[in-house]
């Protein structure tokens, strides 16, 4: 990745015209990211720099909505809140993360395509990352019935940290001439830890939390 | 429904487990274990709680601990006081020597004794009288400070006003108006005859108005900057104008 340009602080200033006092408030508020900024040591001892292009569109943009819009509103338009946001199909295909297979069974199921909610989006790649593992179609199935009924504000809440996991109970008898043995399989969410009969077999677990952080920074890219 | 909650209080040596209550009065040794939730929560002594805390109203005086987080509409904290967790309130009143192991926000912060903070410090007003210490920045949208501070980060606010009676430090201070006066006390007098000065440093200091005594600084720069006594600048950077004190020294001077 080619490095980016950097501009100092004070070239910042002189390039936009604003003022010491808006640079320094348009940062407490949000408006510009704490990542942008850089420190360098330069001959005058160290100095700040930020991103060029980033910050001169930034700044343009914050000039062009600051007389309509308080400084709240604009920190939120800025950064519009992943769940209020809407994602295309093409969109989702392109960050390059989620099969289309994963993509096209989960339109089956929902029987139209995009565009995708966040809560759609974290529940693809939950099912993204079980595809690899042995689970059968309809426990798959399980899966997203469980989730698209469960509560999704409190799924993110970060102090539970919800384990989705698909469990599998054999039956008693055996049937000799099926290959496989009868069994019982069911999907629970939950946090900290959940223990089973000695029947029962974890046969998949996914860490919510994990998902939702990978998909924020994933999203990032976009 | 809602189920009545009860209350809790240890007075002398407990142990509880922590919950929902109405009421969380802790005196003396007392020990919580588990996040509270509850409309008031008051230790005074050596009470320490183990988890988060999130109370409408919460009040420390003593050698207490909350070793979590704590989000509170209405904080009071005085003694030696400790919070191992990040601190959230509208109105959060310090005084003591208390010490917060993460980051606080609130609307409105005071101190009026020695506090450290771990990390940053952001509130809409911040007032503190005696010593402020944070690892991290410091941003309000107004700040009024006397005594001394050491930030180890940037200090910024779009009014800030400092009175020092004592040595301190920035790494960074910016804003929209900034005003720093040296404070005649007793303590400082004796300071000085220590062989201590009265003095602020900061490596830059950057805002539209600036006024500064006692200062030390790398480089100020600013649209107005007048230099009162007893400053020593590298380099000044101004756009407007510029007035320094016959006992300062600048030792670079440009208008942009």
């Amino acid at each position: 990745m080619a490095e980016e340009e950097l501009i100092s602080k004070k070239e910042v200033l002189e390039l936009t015209g604003i003022s010491y006092g808006q640079f320094y408030r348009w940062k407490r508020e949000g408006l510009i990211p704490e990542s942008w900024f850089i420190r360098k040591s330069t001959f005058t001892g160290q100095e700040t720099f930020l991103p060029k292009q980033k910050i001169l569109e930034r700044i343009e943009k914050i000039k062009a909505l600051k007389d309509t819009k308080s400084l709240e509103e604009i920190a939120q338009l800025l950064s519009p809140e992943l769940k209020d946001r809407h994602f295309e199909r093409e969109e989702v295909l392109g960050l390059g993360w989620l099969s289309k297979e994963v993509l096209e069974y989960y339109e089956t199921i929902r029987r139209e395509s995009g565009p995708f909610s966040f809560r759609e989006l974290i529940f693809l790649a939950v099912i993204e990352t079980l595809r690899t593992s042995e689970l059968e179609p309809e426990e798959l199935n399980l899966v997203i019935l469980t989730l698209l009924s469960s509560d999704f504000a409190k799924l993110q809440a970060k102090e539970f940290a919800w384990t989705l996991a698909v469990a599998r109970k054999e039956l008693p008898g055996s049937f000799a001439l099926t290959e496989r043995k009868p069994h019982l399989s069911f999907c629970v969410l939950f946090s900290q830890e959940c223990l089973f009969d000695p029947q029962t077999r974890l046969v998949a677990k996914v860490e919510l939390n994990k998902i939702l952080e990978d998909v924020k920074l994933k999203l990032g890219a976009l | 429904m809602t189920a009545k909650k009860g209350s809790l209080s240890i007075a002398g040596a407990g142990k509880a487990t922590g919950g929902l209550y109405e009421r969380v009065t802790i005196s003396g040794a007392g020990r919580v274990e588990g996040d509270v939730e509850a409309d008031s929560v008051v230790i005074s002594g050596a009470g320490k709680i183990v988890g988060k805390v999130k109370a409408n109203r919460v009040s420390l005086a003593g050698a207490c601990k909350i070793v979590g987080a704590v989000t509170a509409q209405k904080l009071d904290a005085a003694g030696a006081w400790k919070v191992s967790g990040d601190v959230q309130s509208e109105q959060f009143k310090a005084a003591g020597a208390g010490s917060i192991e993460g980051s606080v926000q609130a609307q409105e912060f005071s101190n009026g004794g020695t506090i450290k903070i771990a990390k940053n410090l952001r509130a809409q007003r911040a007032k503190f009288g005696g010593v402020l210490k944070a690892g991290g920045d410091v941003e309000a949208s107004e700040f009024r400070g006397r005594g001394a501070f050491r930030i180890d980060g940037l200090l910024a606010a779009d009014q800030l006003e400092l009175e020092l009676s004592e040595r301190s430090w920035a790494r960074e201070i910016g804003g929209e108006c900034i005003t720093v006066r040296k404070r005649e006390s007793f303590w400082g007098w004796l300071a000085r005859w220590w062989g201590r000065q009265i003095k602020l440093s900061a490596e830059t200091i950057e805002a539209d108005e600036i006024y500064l005594e006692a200062t030390v600084a790398k480089t100020v720069r600013g649209k107005r900057v007048t230099l009162g006594p007893e400053c020593r600048i590298e380099r000044v950077e101004y756009s407007e104008s510029l007035h320094i004190d016959p006992k300062s020294v600048v030792k670079e001077q440009m208008r942009l």
